[in-house]
């Protein structure tokens, strides 16, 4: 009998016989010429845990983002007279565009969960420290990225929310003089800043978040996921079961996206505010009804400020008692402007 | 000592030509605090460098407009009446008299109505509405500021619901064959402790 030689999914070289393991064989042929095999390194068998998927389950929402966002741009209006007008015809008359806008809305909203649940377990772990520093402040580049797709997607919906939040942008770059140029409408006079953002949106950040997320899988991929010695796993079988947990979540965010369209605000009316920005901002909203507009600034800067610093506050064999203190202060307080924020009292901000 | 010399370094190149191109600022007045669109506005510029031109735009911060140009006189004023396009869409807005260099050098805020409520525009428009009618892909909606959603009619159809349950179905069994797999391989978790 013929042998041939048979190279199992997961890269695996073995032998068997050409006709019985034909569909083996044919997995085979692609792990073969992906170099799959690649993915057969030894890893704590702990990382197979939960906690440990949470970066994994933000690149899949970030996938699902990315192929729901690519027909999303298909319908797109980017102009400003013409752009609340192309969202509404997505949601009322593109097939599925209803849906497929659900999804992207509802993977956003997971993303942001599992991107600060991820940050948090990585803090907790203490996996920041040498020689891992790099992999958290990328990480922390992540998590503003994350942040700056979600702002510029709120933005591009043109409703009443959407300009609320660019309005808000645009005052804090005055704000900020000169370091705000380019969220200032004057930066590029000849083109809006709505069709600015888009381009942001669509572009300027999925490309920097690409490289981001391709420095942060190398730094893992090498350094080692920090994760308690209790064995080890293959990196393929993780991925194996981070893939089938993930597909069974986004089987659940379709039919959440179904039966739960998010809303779409009314065309914006200029200079007019009467709504609460996307909730992952809520926080920075009771700022804003407390300090002004100033809050939109400071808050970022603090919580990026100290999530900067941690690696370099924390150096030695035990993380000191006052940093834990400090950030669960911060992660409280956070907490606790998020919560006030669903009940605050609608203020006015900008011009006040 | 390096890093603050750098940081420093770093301020003087962001905030030195910013401060060197700074315009004095002149004074703009308007004829009125509300104008309806497609109708002219008078804008009266003063205490602006003498015989400039300038370009003149209505801002928010999604629409920008050109109103269109001016020139200075001897004294650094001038007087010019606007149109302010058909097209702008009620809201509040900031009249803007740009420099040759694209600064700012003179603002006034206005409250641009919708043409269709020009009529009706009455003393109470103001602080937190604009009013007007449009259509949007077929679905006449009030443009009023508000931050109830308007009630879109979203149906997925036979067609859709079939699609998105498929969807779910084949990503919830690929899902769940795919974690029978991982629980199924052997000596992939070798276990020490």
């Amino acid at each position: 009998m013929e042998r041939t030689e048979v190279v199992e999914p997961d890269g695996r070289a073995g032998t068997g016989t050409a006709g019985a393991e034909r569909v083996l064989d044919r997995a085979g042929w692609a792990a073969t010429r992906f170099a799959l095999g690649a993915l057969r390194y030894s890893i704590p068998a702990s990382a197979n845990r939960l906690p440990y998927m949470l970066g994994g389950f933000t690149f899949l929402g970030l996938v699902v983002l990315a192929l729901t966002g690519v027909w999303l741009d298909q319908l797109y209006n980017p102009d400003p007279l013409a752009a609340h007008a192309s969202v509404v015809y997505t949601v009322t008359r593109a097939p599925l565009g209803a849906w497929v806008r659900a999804l992207h809305y509802w993977a956003a909203c997971v993303v942001v969960v599992s991107v600060v649940l991820h940050l948090a377990h990585v803090f907790w772990r203490r996996s920041y420290v040498a020689p891992r520093e790099v992999t958290w402040w990328s990480g922390v580049l992540l998590l503003v990225l994350v942040g700056a797709l979600t702002f510029t997607g709120t933005v591009l919906r043109a409703d009443q929310e959407g300009g609320e939040a660019l309005a808000h942008a645009v005052a804090a770059a005055e704000l900020l003089g000169p370091l705000g140029a380019l969220l200032s409408p004057d930066f590029s006079p000849g083109t809006s800043l709505l069709a600015r953002i888009h381009n942001a949106h669509v572009s300027l950040l999925p490309l920097l978040l690409g490289g981001t997320i391709a420095l942060h899988f190398w730094l893992i991929r090498h350094l080692g996921i920090n994760a308690p010695a209790s064995g080890s796993a293959v990196f393929a079988e993780h991925v194996r079961r981070l893939l089938g947990y993930g597909l069974i979540g986004v089987a659940a965010l379709c039919l959440v996206a179904a039966l739960l369209p998010p809303a779409l605000g009314h065309r914006a009316v200029e200079g007019v505010e009467v709504t609460k920005p996307f909730w992952p901002f809520l926080w920075i909203y009771t700022l804003e009804n407390t300090i002004g507009l100033w809050g939109m600034i400071v808050g970022p800067a603090v919580i990026l400020g100290f999530l900067v610093a941690v690696p370099l506050l924390d150096r030695g064999a035990e993380r000191p008692a006052w940093l834990t203190v400090l950030a669960a202060a911060l992660l409280v307080a956070l907490l606790g402007a998020l919560a006030y924020g669903f009940v605050a009292p609608q203020m006015q901000h900008i011009g006040m | 000592m390096r890093l603050p010399v750098l940081l420093l370094l770093a301020t003087g190149l962001v905030v030195g030509p910013a401060a060197a191109f700074t315009h004095e600022k002149g004074v703009i007045r308007l004829g009125a605090d509300e104008v309806a669109a497609g109708t002219e506005l008078e804008v009266r510029g003063e205490k602006l460098p003498k015989r400039t031109e300038f370009m003149l735009v209505l801002r928010g911060a999604l629409e920008t407009h050109t109103l269109g140009k001016v020139t200075t006189d001897t004294l650094g004023a001038f007087v010019a009446r606007v149109l302010v396009p058909a097209v702008v869409q009620p809201g509040a807005y900031v009249v803007r008299a740009l420099a040759p260099d694209g600064d700012e050098s003179a603002r006034a805020e206005v409250r641009v109505l919708a043409a269709a409520a020009a009529g009706a525009a009455t003393e109470d428009h103001g602080a937190a509405h604009g009013h007007g009618e449009e259509a949007e892909a077929g679905h006449a909606m009030s443009v009023e500021a508000t931050a109830e959603p308007p009630d879109l009619p979203v149906r997925h159809g036979p067609l859709g619901w079939a699609v998105i349950l498929g969807v779910s179905a084949a990503c919830l069994v690929s899902g769940l064959a795919l974690l029978r797999q991982a629980r199924g391989a052997p000596g992939h978790a070798t276990r020490t402790g």
